[in-house]
This record gives structure tokens, sequence and C-alpha cells, in this order.
């Protein structure tokens, strides 16, 4: 047995597979997550951008976005786990699998970046291009993150 | 029902739903569409829900939250439904009679209502330094709806 099969047949996992409700809710928390995550670091990136929110400032949606960005992340990674574990065999052979862990790392450190600068980078009259550079390319990762995500199940046959 | 059911199956075979149900290749990216939207439609409804509630931080008010939010609130929800029809075209006969499927639709009618109130009441409420209890009561079952259509949505195989 493998060190994935193994991770399949521990007592929680099939804790996991004997409860369809289980499995169920921790799906649903799992979107749950993702949706916040992502909307609320797209939303910083955007106005970084110039496309959204132009009444306010990219720093006073930071101040209000940052802790569900992170409370967000903390619930589809809590969640994301045991759901891994559901499939671990199938998950570990589908490389889209390790490529959106990759992706989400990359995302995650770049909208860190993105929430401690954005005060600096209000101070001057316009947003500098580095700056929106980093925003457009936060903004894409999150969408290739979405896009790895819907590769596993396609790839692993969920 | 029945007329529903009719209506579906025409539209299954429509040269526009048997183009992309034959296109096996195209799903992923349906599905990205679909996922995309959510997240936004879901995301930025949800902040403002939960700022109305109270929770989280609480420098900005609900109202500033919203109308800062409005544009890409409505872009949301039309990449949703985008991905979602072009999802739903090649086997539409089979989604419209799953009960989960129509619980789904039903909740989303429900939750683009009360998106519309919550968008045209938020400036009175969100400028009181109380959210009315009404308020936070719409916003709760708003959040609620949310839970349940992505229940529904999840569980949609297993009928």
């Amino acid at each position: 047995m493998t060190f994935w099969e193994s991770l399949q047949q521990s007592w929680w996992v099939l804790a996991i597979q004997d409860s369809p409700w289980t499995y169920a809710a921790l799906v649903v928390l799992h979107f749950c997550g993702v949706f916040l995550l992502v909307a609320t670091s797209a939303l910083v990136d955007l106005r970084l951008l110039g496309l959204a929110a132009r009444h306010g400032t990219a720093t006073r949606l930071t101040v209000q976005f940052s802790p569900w960005t992170w409370t967000a992340l903390g619930l589809a990674v809590l969640t994301g786990i045991p759901l891994f574990a559901n499939h671990a065999p199938a998950f570990a052979d589908v490389s889209y699998f390790w490529l959106k862990m990759l992706l989400m790392l990359a995302a995650a450190v770049l909208s860190m970046i993105v929430q401690r600068n954005v005060g600096k980078w209000e101070q001057s009259p316009s947003v500098p291009a580095p700056a929106r550079l980093l925003a457009l390319i936060s903004l894409l990762l999150w969408i290739s993150v979405i896009y790895a995500s819907v590769q596993v199940t396609n790839n692993a046959g969920v | 029902m029945d007329i529903l059911v009719a209506f579906c199956k025409w539209l299954e075979n429509t040269s526009w739903a048997l183009a992309v149900s034959g296109a096996y290749e195209l799903y992923p990216y349906l599905r990205l569409i679909h996922f995309t939207g959510l997240a936004l439609f879901v995301g930025t409804t949800a902040v403002v829900d939960l700022r109305l509630l109270g929770w989280g931080r609480r420098r900005e008010g609900a109202d500033q939250l919203s109308a800062q939010l409005l544009t890409w609130n409505w872009i949301g929800l039309g990449v949703t439904i985008l991905g979602g029809v072009l999802l739903f075209l090649g086997t539409a006969s089979g989604y419209i009679i799953n009960p989960a499927f129509q619980i789904k639709m039903l909740a989303l009618l429900t939750v683009i209502a009360l998106r519309v109130t919550i968008q045209r009441k938020v400036l009175a409420w969100g400028g009181t330094p109380n959210v009315p209890a009404v308020a936070k009561l719409i916003a709760g079952v708003e959040l609620t709806l949310w839970i349940g259509m992505i229940t529904a949505a999840v569980r949609i195989p297993n009928y």
C-alpha cells in the first residue's frame, strides 16, 4: 500500500466516506471558502487596476477585506485536506493537483505582498506600473487556481 | 412541467446545444467561467451581508461597501449565468427534472430578489450606526440561501 492509499484508508477518512452528508458539507464549505477568498483578493487587484470600486481606495478595501481573505483561505485549506485525503491516490496521480497547490501558494503570497504594500502604492498620485503588474498577475493566478481545480476533478474522475 | 421538459428537449437539439455538448474538451473552460463568476457573485454578496450582520471589520459602512461592489456583483451573476447556461444546454431535460437542480434555481431567483432589495435599501440601513434588525434578517437569509444553493448544486449528481 502506498502512502496515499494508507492515508485514504485511515479511520477518519473512512468515517467521512461512510457519511455522504459530511462529505457534501466539506465540499460546500470548501466552495464557500474559495469563493470568498478569490473575490476578496480579486476585488483589491481590480481596484489597483482601476477597474473596480473607484469611489474609494484599494487601501480601504484591503482593510475591510483582508481578515476575510485569510479566514477564507483557512477554511478552504482546512476543508481541502480531508477532501484530498478522500481521493488521495487518484488526486496525487493527477499533475493538475500539484500544479493547483503551487498556483495557490503563489497566489496567496502575491496577495499578501499586495495587501502589505497597497498603502504605499496609493500614496503616489497614480498606482505605479509594477504594482499594477503584480495585481494583474495575482488576478490571473487566482483564475488559474480555479482552472487547475476543475481539471483535478476532471482528470481524477470524481 | 411537461412544457418545460418539452422545451428542454427542443433546446438540447438546437445547433448551439449540439455544438457545445459535442465538444467535450470545452467543459473544463465552461466550468472555469461558471466558477469564476460564482466567486465574484458569492464573494461580493457575502462581504456585504457579513457587514450588515456586523461581523468582521467595520471601517466601511454596508452602504459604501454595497455601492463599491455593485458593478462586480452583477458582472459576477452575468458570468455565472453565461457559464451555467452553456453547461445546462447539452443535458437540459435531465437537469430540469432533477430535484436538486430545481431547488438550486428557486434559491437563485430568491437570492436575486434579495440582492435587489438589499442594494436598494442599504443606503438607509447602512447610513445609521445601528443596522436595523430587518436588514440583519435579510442578510442572514441571503447567506443561508447561498449555502443551501451550493449544497443543492453539489447534490445534483446524486439524483
